[in-house]
């Protein structure tokens, strides 16, 4: 048997090593109405002062 | 350790799909944690039954060609799997007791709290995955977009809405984002799976819903896909009934949340972020660590430009399609990761000249509403103030984030320099 050759040791060694999988969260950030809504109605603001411009 | 050593009750070997022919297993310990494992580790911690001793697994292996003693055998387990509690430890304390602990969400959830308890979460998607019958989703499909095209024909009025709006608007918000986790967890019963809590925490400082879908590891990667995709799935029909309540009744809040739901699907989409677009797309490539390989890839890449050597990135094998979407992504990533610092410097020194005044404003129109009296308005006033922090602490955070990584590649680039070594690692 050649187990004492050390790179078929380290072959082994490396088949044999576990990866940890990472816990899995399926995530959803929540969005604060507030300042979406607000940067909405500023863009409304926005576009109703240019078309009353043009 | 034990000459016959035992697998730790409560292991067990799932096969783990990995998008190639090599075989491989997900080893799940007592504790929630899993682990990939090759098909030759899996042969061997299957052994582990408290009777068959190293000797006996060291012949057998030797049967196959595989040379090794029972005296590496033992090191080898000892060092790669003893501390990670999948095989009984003799020589360890025993503590009377003692109870599995599931090993909790690290960085960048800085906090992860249980909201919905498991066995509530598995009676609510036992009554839901019926959803997921293709005689069923595709009907409800075809009405998300009708009432996408009704929703986007009608002209949205944000201009009048008040406090008590603003309130409605985040309660149905609220609403349709638990529904979109309930979407996870009905996806991971309908393939016979036992989903995990729903809590909230915080992703670095911004609020965050989410659902334990760990037990997907264990799924074929279409499941997994279908998983990913079902949070999104179930918040638009939350959209669907939104809309129909909103061109039926004329509710400009509902109409709103309906505009305000397509934001956070495409927010939860972007496989920039860990979100539901990134895991879709890392169970589609069939690479568990896509950002890292991602990153690798490019890195190697570059190298290769330089005419340096690079070491194997180690992906599965690919079809031109998936290979292309992979690299697109790699690219994108590298150039966002780029970009991002760039702009959070930007976003930070615009807010931070208005935060003096505008925090201000804010805490006294919480102090306001409470001496009025006026309940609807404390609470916007108090979630607008908290938002008014939120989001430039979580972009100060990641700005230090980045700038600290900076440091630490150029730090290791120097440190090769000097000492003369190749550069790679």
């Amino acid at each position: 048997m050649d187990h004492k050759k050390p790179e078929i040791l380290q072959a082994l060694l490396a088949d044999l090593t576990p990866e940890e999988l990472e816990p899995r969260l399926e995530l959803q950030v929540f969005v604060d109405p507030m300042t979406l809504l607000a940067q909405a109605n500023q863009n409304q603001n926005q576009n109703q002062n240019q078309n009353q411009d043009a | 350790m034990l000459a016959a050593p035992k697998l730790t009750p409560g292991c067990s070997f799932h096969l783990f799909d990995n998008g190639e022919d090599r075989e491989e297993y997900v080893l799940a310990s007592a504790d929630g944690r899993q682990f990939r494992v090759s098909a030759l580790a899996h042969r061997i911690l299957a052994r582990l039954d408290g009777e068959t001793t190293l000797d006996q697994i060291a012949d057998e292996l030797a049967g196959d060609s595989i040379s090794v003693t029972p005296e590496q055998l033992r090191s080898l387990l000892e060092e790669k799997y003893l501390k990670l509690g999948v095989i009984e430890d003799a020589d360890a304390p025993s503590v009377p007791g003692r109870t599995a602990v599931r090993r909790r969400p690290g960085f960048p959830m800085l906090l992860a709290l249980p909201l919905v308890p498991q066995r509530l979460v598995g009676v609510l998607a036992g009554g839901l995955h019926y959803l997921y019958l293709p005689a069923l989703a595709l009907p409800l499909l075809a009405l998300v977009a009708w009432t996408h095209a009704l929703v986007y024909s009608t002209r949205l009025e944000v201009r009048g809405l008040g406090p008590e709006s603003y309130l409605w608007i985040t309660l149905l918000c609220l609403l349709s984002i638990l529904v979109h986790e309930l979407g996870h967890a009905a996806a991971v019963r309908r393939f016979g799976g036992t989903p995990g809590t729903i809590g909230w925490g915080l992703y670095l400082l911004l609020p965050t819903f989410f659902a334990d879908v760990s037990q997907l590891w264990r799924f074929p990667r279409r499941q997994r896909m279908v998983v990913d995709l079902g949070g999104a799935y179930f918040q638009l029909l939350v959209f669907a009934v939104y809309a129909v309540l909103a061109l039926s009744t004329g509710n400009r809040e509902l109409l709103a949340t309906c505009h305000l739901i397509d934001v956070m699907v495409l927010m939860a989409l972007n496989p920039l972020f860990h979100f539901d677009g990134y895991w879709f797309l890392a169970d589609y490539l069939a690479v568990p660590k896509l950002q890292a390989m991602a990153f690798r890839a490019v890195r190697n890449a570059l190298r290769k430009v330089a005419g340096r050597p690079v070491e194997p990135l180690g992906l599965p094998p690919m079809r031109p399609l998936p290979r292309a979407v992979f690299w697109s992504y790699s690219a994108l990533a590298s150039v966002f990761l780029v970009a991002v610092g760039w702009l959070i410097y930007r976003y930070l020194s615009n807010v931070v000249l208005t935060l003096p005044v505008v925090v201000p404003q804010a805490i006294a129109g919480v102090a306001d509403a409470v001496r009025d009296g006026e309940p609807v308005a404390f609470l916007v006033r108090l979630m607008t103030a908290f938002f008014l922090v939120a989001f430039p602490a979580t972009a100060a955070i990641g700005l230090v984030l980045y700038v600290l990584r900076l440091a630490r590649l150029c730090a290791g680039y120097l440190r090769r320099c000097r000492s003369g070594a190749p550069q790679g690692g």
